[in-house]
C-alpha cells in the first residue's frame, strides 16, 4: 500500500523521526503567501473551484434512519440551505430547501419526519424524491410542465455512514473515487459501534484555511496544549510519526509519549472503564496506524476540502471547516467513541471528552490573532517547518483546484 | 431539601446546590463561573468518595438508572469537569483568549450538524 519509508530526522529529536508513507508530491518549500487567506476575490475562486467541485460532507446516516426523516444544513459557500432526507425506498437524497415556484424554504425546521414537502406559501407539494406532486390552481400557469419543476438536487452518497453531498447533480467523480485510497485504508473502523458522544462549535473570523490548520499540525501542542494536555511541555509529544499524502487529501499520525501518566482522578475512572485518551489497549485497530509507529496515538485525516476524520483505538472524532466569507468560518465538531456499557466506562469517557473539549478550546484562541496578522497586510506571508508540512499540501492542493488543475 | 443522591453519599448532599447539573453545557458553565476555591472544595469533597461512587453506578444497568443513581452520575461529570482546572491548568477556564459564549456546547447528540 505504501511506498518505501525515507525517514527524515529532525535535529531536535534525537530520539524520533518523521516518516513519509508516500511519495512526497513537489510542492515547493517556500514561505506560503498570505493572500489566499485574505483575497475575498481568492475566495469567490475557492467557493466556484473547490467547493463546487468537491464531495462535502454534511451529517451520519443515523440522524436520519426512518423513511421520510430529514435535517437542514445551512451551507454559506453555496449561499443555499439544503435538505437532506430519506426516502421511502430508504436511499438518502439532497435537495436545496427552496420552492422551485418561488423559492420559500420547505423544510422550516431543523430536522423532522414528514411524509412529503409541501410549501407553506402557496402549498405546493413535493415527493421525498424531490418530484413536483401538487399544484393548487395548476390551471391557472400556461403551459405547465410538472415533470421540470422537480426540487434542485445536489448529488447524495455516504462513506461509513457519512453522508456527503456534491453541488454537481452529476459530478465527474463519484464519492468513492474522489475519496481514494485514504478512505479504503480507513474501511476497517469500527464506525457503526461507536455512539456519539459530543457536538460543539464555534463562528471564528478567520478564513478556513488557516482554521483547518490549527488542526492538522502537531507543532504547537507542545506548547499551546501545555495546559490542557498533561505532559505536552515535551517537544516531542508534538511530532508527527508520519504524513500520507493521497491525492487532494492527507493523513498525519501523532505521537504519544509512552511515559504519559493519567492525573489522580483519571487513574480511578480507568480502573473501572475502558476508554480514555491514553494508549488503549483495545479497539480494532484495522486502518489505524498505517505506517506502523510504535509510539502512534491517533491519526489525523484531513478529506480535502473542509472534513476531517480523526481516528484513534475505540474513538474517532471529526471536524466540519464551513467557510462563509474569506475570513469568517464555522467550525463543528464531533465526538464518536465505542458504546459504554458501565457507568465507569461512561465516566472514563467523560474524561476524555472534557481533556479534548478543553484541548481545542485553546486551539480557538489563534485562528482570529493569525486572520488580523495577515489582514494588516504587516505580516505577508506564513513560513512554516517540516512538522507543518500538511499546511503546505493544503495550500498547494487549494491553488492548484483554484487554477483548475486537481491533484 | 429533600435527598437528590442515594443515602450512602449524604455527605456529598450540599454540593448538589452549585454543581448538579444534567448536561455538559450546565455543568461547564458551572465550573467557569466560579473560582479556583470552590472548584477545588468541591474536587477535595469528591475526589476521596470517587472511587466508591463509581462502584456503586456500576451496580446498576447503564441507560436505566434510578434517580438518585442519575443524579450521582451527573455530579460525578461535574466532578471530571473540576478536576481538570486542579489537576491541570488552575484556573476555571483553560484559556481567556476566546469568549466562552462564542463555544457552543450543543446537547443534541445524534445529530452532527446544527451549525
Ligand atoms: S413559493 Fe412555494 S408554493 Fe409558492
Ligand atoms: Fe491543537
Amino acid at each position: 500500500m505504501n511506498a518505501p519509508q525515507s525517514p527524515v530526522r529532525f535535529p531536535f529529536s534525537p530520539r524520533h523521526a518523521m516518516k513519509f508513507g508516500t511519495p512526497v508530491p513537489d510542492m515547493g518549500s517556500g514561505p506560503i503567501p498570505a493572500e489566499s487567506v485574505t483575497s475575498p476575490a481568492y475566495f469567490e475562486r475557492e467557493r466556484e473551484q473547490i467547493f463546487k467541485q468537491a464531495w462535502l460532507q454534511v451529517g451520519r446516516v443515523e440522524e436520519i434512519p426512518n423513511p421520510g426523516d430529514y435535517f437542514t444544513r445551512e451551507l454559506h459557500v453555496f449561499k443555499s440551505n439544503i435538505v437532506v432526507v430519506r426516502g421511502k425506498d430508504g436511499a438518502v437524497r439532497a435537495f436545496h430547501n427552496m420552492c422551485t415556484h418561488r423559492g420559500m424554504a420547505l423544510a422550516t425546521e431543523s430536522c423532522g419526519n414528514t411524509r412529503g414537502f409541501t410549501c407553506e406559501f402557496h402549498g405546493w407539494g413535493f415527493g421525498l424524491d424531490g418530484s413536483l406532486q401538487a399544484v393548487p390552481a395548476i390551471e391557472s400557469f400556461p403551459d405547465f410542465d410538472k415533470s421540470k419543476l422537480g426540487l434542485k438536487a445536489l448529488a447524495c452518497d455516504t462513506w461509513n455512514g457519512f453522508i456527503f453531498v456534491h453541488w454537481n447533480p452529476q459530478p465527474a467523480q463519484t464519492l468513492a473515487e474522489f475519496m481514494g485510497q485514504l478512505a479504503k485504508d480507513m474501511d476497517g473502523f469500527p464506525f457503526d459501534k461507536c455512539q456519539h458522544i459530543a457536538h460543539y462549535t464555534a463562528r471564528v473570523k478567520a478564513n478556513w484555511k488557516l482554521c483547518i490548520d490549527a488542526f492538522q499540525e502537531a507543532y504547537h501542542a507542545t506548547y499551546l496544549h501545555r495546559h490542557a494536555i498533561p505532559g505536552a511541555g515535551d517537544l516531542e509529544l508534538a511530532l508527527p510519526t508520519s504524513v500520507r499524502f493521497y491525492g487532494p487529501h492527507r493523513s498525519v499520525s501523532c505521537w504519544l509519549k509512552t511515559d504519559i501518566q493519567p492525573t489522580p482522578a483519571e487513574a480511578i475512572a480507568y480502573k473501572h472503564g475502558h476508554f480514555g485518551f491514553v494508549k488503549a489497549d483495545e479497539g480494532d485497530s484495522r486502518g489505524l496506524n498505517p505506517s506502523g509507529d510504535e509510539s502512534w496515538w491517533f491519526d489525523i485525516n484531513v478529506f480535502f476540502p473542509n472534513f476531517f476524520c480523526d481516528l484513534g483505538r475505540g474513538w474517532y472524532f471529526t471536524y466540519n471547516f464551513w467557510p462563509v466569507s474569506e475570513n469568517d468560518t464555522i467550525w463543528n465538531m464531533n465526538i464518536y467513541q465505542v458504546q459504554a456499557d458501565t457507568a465507569g466506562d461512561r465516566l472514563a469517557q467523560e474524561f476524555t471528552r472534557i481533556v479534548l473539549r478543553d484541548t481545542v478550546y485553546e486551539d480557538m484562541s489563534t485562528m482570529e490573532y493569525s486572520q488580523k496578522a495577515f489582514d494588516s497586510g504587516v505580516i505577508t506571508e506564513q513560513t512554516i517547518g517540516d512538522t507543518e508540512i500538511a499546511m503546505r499540501h493544503q495550500y498547494w492542493v487549494a491553488d492548484e483546484w483554484v487554477n483548475g488543475r486537481r491533484p | 431539601m429533600s435527598a437528590r443522591l442515594p443515602n450512602a453519599f449524604a455527605d456529598l448532599e450540599p454540593l448538589c446546590e452549585y454543581w448538579l447539573h444534567d448536561t455538559e453545557a450546565a455543568r461547564n458553565r458551572a465550573r467557569i463561573s466560579t473560582d479556583m476555591p470552590r472548584i477545588r472544595a468541591f474536587y477535595d469533597a469528591v475526589m476521596p468518595r470517587f472511587d466508591a461512587i463509581i462502584q456503586h453506578l456500576n451496580g446498576f444497568p447503564l441507560g436505566a438508572l434510578p434517580a438518585a443513581e442519575e443524579n450521582l452520575l451527573n455530579l460525578a461529570f461535574s466532578f471530571v469537569e473540576a478536576s481538570a482546572p486542579v489537576e491541570r491548568f488552575n484556573s476555571p477556564i483553560v484559556t481567556k483568549t476566546f469568549p466562552p459564549e462564542r463555544f457552543i456546547i450543543h446537547e443534541d447528540l445524534g445529530r452532527s450538524g446544527g451549525w
